[in-house]
Formats: structure tokens, C-alpha cells, sequence
């Protein structure tokens, strides 16, 4: 993979095929946590695809290039939502960790679906993509302490809602 | 159940409630065959103007007893100027938020249209000493506070400030489970009202400050009573600690809120009798596409500073791709003296907007956003807006100028560059219009290298950076780049010091990051540095926009 991202530097479209299909699978993960629309994640996608292409020879280090995409494509999907909602409404900012019933029981992609987008992609970048504590703080760029009290809590949520449901404990 | 058992479960869990659907390989197949038969697009944009000034300061020092904001905490914070009086535009605000790990004192508020500070003393309660000891020894001696209480958002009416990532703050250790932490907010592109209520919102105290041992004490798990009147009574509740180490996760009784909120009451009247407002409105013709504005000159308690913007009209995403003259991300504005020296300034505010133009098929629908990378559009007028701040100005001074420079040339990977071995001694770094860095002292010490210089001629600050080699095979990396942080900005006897741990030198990659204490005692020898030019100038109008600022 190192090797194809350094050949993908210098120009090489073959390498850098290769290397994008080595990371569909993730890039697809994380799209997903922001949109539930196939074509909506698939043009985020393309366009990810296409930027990191333009922009592949301004990467520093090779060994980080699925941080560098993951960044490239939660930028992107920032933006077509920005650009989508213009009205931002305080209710769902303020909303972080929904409230269940007593007996309310739900799988675990729909509580997904339910976690603010904040807590959404904390999720998808640990669950998901196995991407350390540090390596989240770069992506979204926020400090190490604010991905681990938002990794806390989203790992209590999912934690408490897969015990309600006796699916696997 | 242990943490890690958890995140297992989760993530098996999680693993297999999505499944990649196949056409998704077929649509980036495409992507892909459209990419080999394209020439390719490049953004070039000058990514000295894209730092963002985020900037953590903690300092830890022993104290007696607690402090309070001052200019000395000021100066810390990098943020004051010589004569401000912080005292009198201080207000008493005592606050109490409390759980039984910690508890959190909020005591003043110092605000004017540039900056809103908060102190606040935290006090690790008994319950938790064992636990923030082991963290103690775990992270050592000098670093065992490093993010505290974050002011996560902002807001008044219906006007939000969001400030998290923009968060300066200082913190000060006044006994072994005592801080006094300082918290600065930089408002000054915001208009505000006179009166209004500030919300802030405290998430959690981080202690430890490598990525294995940490200490987070929540406090989003409890009930504010407001009833009381100048403070907030927390209801007891079960504390959220989490330390990594041993995998402990606590049972709480959680709720849905994340942090705990306070309300505080903001009055500007003081501090807006006590500042000069100069509504400048100058404009110059740096081309035919683009004019600089100096729109105002504020001279606030805490800090002096100026407003200026420069719109660029008629420019197409080509401009910005290939890089032409046109490109206005590429044009710095320097701050001079009236015989033409850059003069030092702290950039508070650096941001482009685009505005494409109205009737035009475009992917902005006419709206003023932030720049973005894909975007694709025609005769569009760009507007940059800046706020830098003017804290150190020479005592002699009465005028400035506004000096725009053009960057055509970055030279990031110059071989050319001459080390030299970090030794005392006299060194001298040129630009290319014969702006010149003389450097006339480096001290090294335990923990710290400081350089003495001198500027003379124009030599914008964005224009150079100080750079620094160690032993690639034993740190395995042989460059380290850092920015110039001036904390003391005068003109005479500028000098760098670092202030991030104990070390100048930092990498972007955090994994990367020197530990400039380990060289300094074991292998300074080995240590070199340069002064690298980053930057071709291009004077783009010499006379600039001249202002008073006595």
C-alpha cells in the first residue's frame, strides 16, 4: 500500500486506482454515517476521490494516507450538508444522546441513526475504522480529551441499548 | 465489563449492520476510468494564510495562593498589551460547579470588544486523589493538566459563538490539586450588544497528557439548580471518571446532557468608555481586480487592533487552480513602519469568503460561504476579511502602513537551505526584497531554546519560519518545522521560546513530536537550525495605507 501511494505521488493512475479500491470499504462506513441516501454517499465519494486525487502529491507521509482520505471525504460530507441545511435548528444541536422509554428497544443501527453527528462519526471512526484516539483528534480535528468524553459516552449509549436488547451479552 | 470488552462487542455488532452494497465499486470504477482520461486539476493555495491561530498555552508554576487575571496573566496568554489595566473592566462572577471529584470556582470575567477571559480555579477533590496521583506519575512532573474545562459554545440570543477551537488558555497550578485556569475567547469580529448573557457550557476536566493515561472527570451527569441566587448548586451525582489504564469504566447514572451550563451576565460599558474606536475607510487599488480596506483601528483595554479586508473581483476557480496574480489567497498583508520595516502583529482573524456572481449557473446558488476546494465558478468576487492585533507597538510610533505583498514562490522543499549547529553566535537570513532576520542570541537551557533577533526591512512574519534538524536515525525524522511564535513582538530583542511542554519544536503529526528536553540534555550536539525563506515577495504597492495609531 505504501509503496502504490508513493508510486500514486508521482503520478501513477494505476497505483492510485489500486489504493482507492483498497479503501472503498471504509470510505463507504464512513459516508454512511452521514447519509442514509446511496446517492448522496456515492457522490461524496467521487468527489472524495477526485480531490484526493488532485491532491495526493501534497501528501507529507505516505503511511498516513487512509487518515488523509477520511479527512478529505468528512470535509466533503460537511460541506454538502452545510450547503443543504441552511437552517440549523437548536433543538438538534443541543440533542447529543437521545432518551429511550423504559422498555424501548431498538437495533443498533437505528440508535446509530439517533446519536448527533458528533457522536456519529466518533463512532464510525472507532468502531468501524479502528482509527486510535489521536488519529480521530486529527481527523476531525478536535482535542484528544473531547474524542474520549465523546467516545465515553457514545460507547455507554451503545453499550446500555445493546444490554436492553439482550441481543449478544 | 472492562472497556475493551465493550468496544469488542460494539464493534462486532456494529461490523455487521452494514453491508457495502456492489454497485458502490462499480459508480468509483467510474470515478476512477474518468480520472485516467482527465488532465488533472491542482488547487494551489498559500497555506501560510490557512494557519489557524489555535494556540494552548499551560504553564505550570508554583503559586501562593490563587491568582487573579493581571497583566502578567495577560502577557502569558499573549494576548495583552503594555498599559492595559485588566482590573478595571474586571467583574466578580462566582460560580460553583461541583461533583464529588472535582470542583470548579468561576471567579471573573474580564471583557471588552476584543477579548472575553474567564478565570476559574479547579480544586481535585479527595475522592479522586489516588486515582490523580497514579495520572501524576504516569504522565510526570510538568505534565499532568492538559486540556481543562472546556467552553465548548457560545451563544446570546439568537447570535452563536462558536469558540472551542479558537480557546487560549493558561492554567497555573496554585498547590498539588489546585489550578487557577484562564480562558480567553477572541471576539473582536463580532458586534455585540452592551448587555447580554453569556452561556458556557463546561464538559470535562482532561488530565494527562499522554494517550494512554488519562483522567476525565465529567460533568454532564448532573442537575443545576438556578434557584440560588450569583450561583449554581449542583445536585451530587455519580462522577464519570474514566482512566484508560486499567480499563475502568464506572457505572453512572447518565443522563442526556452533555455539559454542565452556566449563564453569566456580560456588560460592556466600561470597557467601551475606555476605548478609542478610528473608523479609518481608506482604500487602495492593489489592481484592477482588487482593492485592501482598512475599515478600523481599535485601540480596546486589552488589545489594539485593525480591521481590513480585501475583495477581489472577477476571479474564476482556474485563478485559485493555477495560481495566477489573480489568486487573492496568495496576497499577505505586512504591517510597517514608516521607513518600511515589518512590524510584528498577532493575526486574529483570516478568512475568505466567495461570493459568484448573481444570474451565473453556479454550485453556490449566490451564497457567501467559506472557500472550498471543489468549487467550480466563474467572475466571482472574493472577500477576505482580517483582524490582526497590534499589542507591541515601538513606543516612538505614530503611523503605520498597510503594505500588501504578493507570495509567488513557495520554496518548501529548498535544499539549499544552510544549517547551522545551535550555538551562541550572530546569524544573518535574507529575503529576496532585502528584508533581513539577524540573529544575535540563542540560549539553551533544560528545557527551552530562545532566539534573539532583529528584524529589518520587509520581512512579513509569514515569510520565514525557523526550522530545526535532530539525528534522523535516533528520532526518525531529520526536520522539524515549527512557526514563529513570538510571545515578546517587539521590533529590538524579539526572541522565540517554546511553550508547548517544554519543547519549540513540534511536528504536525502528534506521533512525530519531538521531545526537545531528551536532545537538549543528551544530544544538543547533533541539533541544527535555519531561518528557511519561505516565501518570493512580491511588494505589491509600496506606499501601502498609511494610519494614525496615537
Amino acid at each position: 500500500m505504501i509503496q502504490d501511494v508513493r508510486l500514486a505521488k508521482n503520478g501513477d493512475k494505476e497505483a492510485f486506482s489500486r489504493i482507492i479500491k483498497n479503501t472503498i470499504d471504509s470510505l463507504y462506513k464512513v459516508a454512511h454515517g452521514f447519509f442514509s441516501d446511496y446517492n448522496e454517499i456515492a457522490d461524496v465519494i467521487s468527489n472524495t476521490i477526485l480531490k484526493a486525487y488532485e491532491n495526493i502529491k501534497n501528501l507529507k507521509d505516505e503511511k498516513y494516507f487512509k487518515t488523509w482520505i477520511i479527512k478529505i471525504l468528512i470535509n466533503e460530507c460537511n460541506y454538502i450538508i452545510r450547503k443543504n441545511k441552511k437552517i440549523v435548528y437548536l433543538e438538534d444541536i443541543n440533542k447529543d444522546i437521545p432518551s429511550l422509554e423504559n422498555n424501548e428497544t431498538i437495533d443498533i443501527e437505528q440508535c446509530l441513526d439517533m446519536l448527533n453527528q458528533d457522536l456519529k462519526n466518533i463512532v464510525t471512526l472507532y468502531y468501524y475504522e479502528e482509527f486510535q484516539v489521536n488519529e480521530i483528534s486529527q481527523i476531525l480535528r478536535i482535542p484528544e480529551g473531547t474524542v474520549k468524553s465523546r467516545l465515553s459516552r457514545a460507547r455507554k449509549y451503545l453499550y446500555n441499548i445493546l444490554k436492553r436488547g439482550e441481543e449478544c451479552i | 465489563m472492562n472497556e475493551e470488552k465493550i468496544d469488542d462487542i460494539i464493534r462486532k455488532k456494529l461490523n455487521n449492520s452494514i453491508q457495502v452494497p456492489n454497485k458502490i465499486y462499480d459508480d468509483v470504477d467510474k470515478v476512477l476510468d474518468s480520472i485516467k482520461d482527465q488532465k488533472v486539476k491542482h488547487f494551489k493555495k498559500n497555506k501560510i494564510l490557512k494557519i489557524v491561530a489555535t494556540v494552548l498555552i499551560v504553564s505550570i508554576v508554583g503559586v501562593t495562593g490563587y491568582a487573579t487575571i493581571n497583566n502578567n496573566i495577560l502577557k502569558k496568554l499573549n494576548i495583552g498589551k503594555n498599559d492595559t489595566n485588566v482590573e478595571e473592566i474586571s467583574d466578580e462572577v462566582l460560580r460553583l460547579i461541583e461533583n464529588d471529584s472535582a470542583k470548579i470556582e468561576i471567579n471573573k470575567l474580564v471583557a471588552d470588544d476584543s477579548y472575553l477571559i474567564l478565570e476559574y480555579n479547579v480544586e481535585i477533590k479527595e475522592k479522586l486523589m489516588n486515582d490523580y496521583e497514579k495520572i501524576q506519575a504516569m504522565n510526570g512532573e510538568n505534565t499532568y493538566l492538559e486540556n481543562v474545562v472546556k467552553v465548548k459554545s457560545q451563544y446570546y440570543d439568537d447570535i452563536e459563538l462558536e469558540r472551542t477551537s479558537e480557546v487560549e488558555q493558561l492554567v497555573e497550578k496554585t498547590s498539588d490539586n489546585t489550578f487557577s485556569i484562564y480562558q480567553t475567547l477572541m471576539i473582536a469580529d463580532v458586534n455585540l450588544p452592551t448587555e447580554f448573557n453569556l452561556d458556557i457550557e463546561f464538559e470535562n476536566l482532561d488530565i494527562g497528557n499522554s494517550d494512554e493515561e488519562h483522567l476525565i472527570i465529567g460533568f454532564g451527569d448532573f442537575e443545576v439548580d438556578t434557584g440560588l441566587k450569583n450561583s449554581i448548586k449542583v445536585q451530587q451525582g455519580e462522577a464519570n471518571t474514566i482512566e484508560s489504564e486499567t480499563d475502568i469504566i464506572e457505572e453512572v447514572n447518565a443522563t442526556d446532557k452533555v455539559g454542565e451550563k452556566v449563564e453569566i451576565f456580560v456588560n460592556l460599558d466600561k470597557a467601551r468608555e475606555n476605548s478609542k474606536v478610528s473608523n479609518v475607510n481608506k482604500n487602495l487599488k492593489i489592481n484592477n481586480n482588487q482593492t485592501l480596506k482598512v475599515l478600523e483601528y481599535r485601540e480596546t483595554p486589552i488589545t489594539n487592533f485593525i480591521k481590513m479586508e480585501i475583495v477581489s473581483t472577477n476571479v474564476n476557480s482556474e485563478d485559485l487552480i493555477n495560481n495566477t496574480e489573480k489568486n487573492p489567497l496568495n496576497i499577505i498583508l505586512d504591517i510597517q513602519d514608516e521607513n518600511g520595516n515589518s512590524l510584528n502583529h498577532k493575526e486574529l482573524k483570516n478568512t475568505s469568503y466567495l461570493k459568484v456572481k448573481e444570474g451565473e449557473d453556479n454550485p453556490l446558488d449566490g451564497e457567501i460561504l467559506e472557500i472550498d476546494d471543489s468549487l467550480d465558478f466563474k467572475g466571482a468576487t472574493i472577500k477576505s476579511e482580517y483582524i490582526f492585533a497590534l499589542n507591541d507597538l515601538p513606543d516612538d510610533i505614530s503611523k503605520i502602513k498597510i503594505v500588501p505583498l504578493l507570495i509567488t514562490d513557495e520554496e518548501e522543499n529548498n535544499d539549499n537551505t544552510k544549517w547551522y549547529p545551535l550555538k551562541d553566535g550572530k546569524y544573518s537570513f535574507k529575503n529576496n526584497v532585502g528584508g533581513e532576520i539577524k540573529v544575535n542570541e540563542i540560549k539553551v537551557n533544560d528545557n527551552k531554546l530562545s532566539f534573539y533577533y532583529d528584524k529589518v526591512g520587509c520581512m512579513p512574519q509569514q515569510g520565514a519560519e525557523l526550522i530545526i534538524r535532530a539525528n534522523e536515525e535516533k528520532y526518525g525524522y531529520n526536520r522539524v518545522f515549527t512557526s514563529i511564535y513570538e510571545k515578546n513582538s517587539k521590533i529590538k530583542n524579539s526572541y522565540i521560546s517554546g511553550v508547548y511542554f517544554n519543547s519549540i519544536a513540534y511536528h504536525q503529526i502528534a506521533d512525530e513530536r519531538i521531545d526537545l528536553e531528551d536532545i537538549i540534555k543528551n544530544d544538543i550536539d547533533n541539533v541544527e537550525f535555519s531561518f528557511r525563506i519561505t516565501s518570493k515577495i512580491n511588494v505589491l504597492d509600496e506606499k501601502g495605507i498609511e494610519i494614525d495609531v496615537k
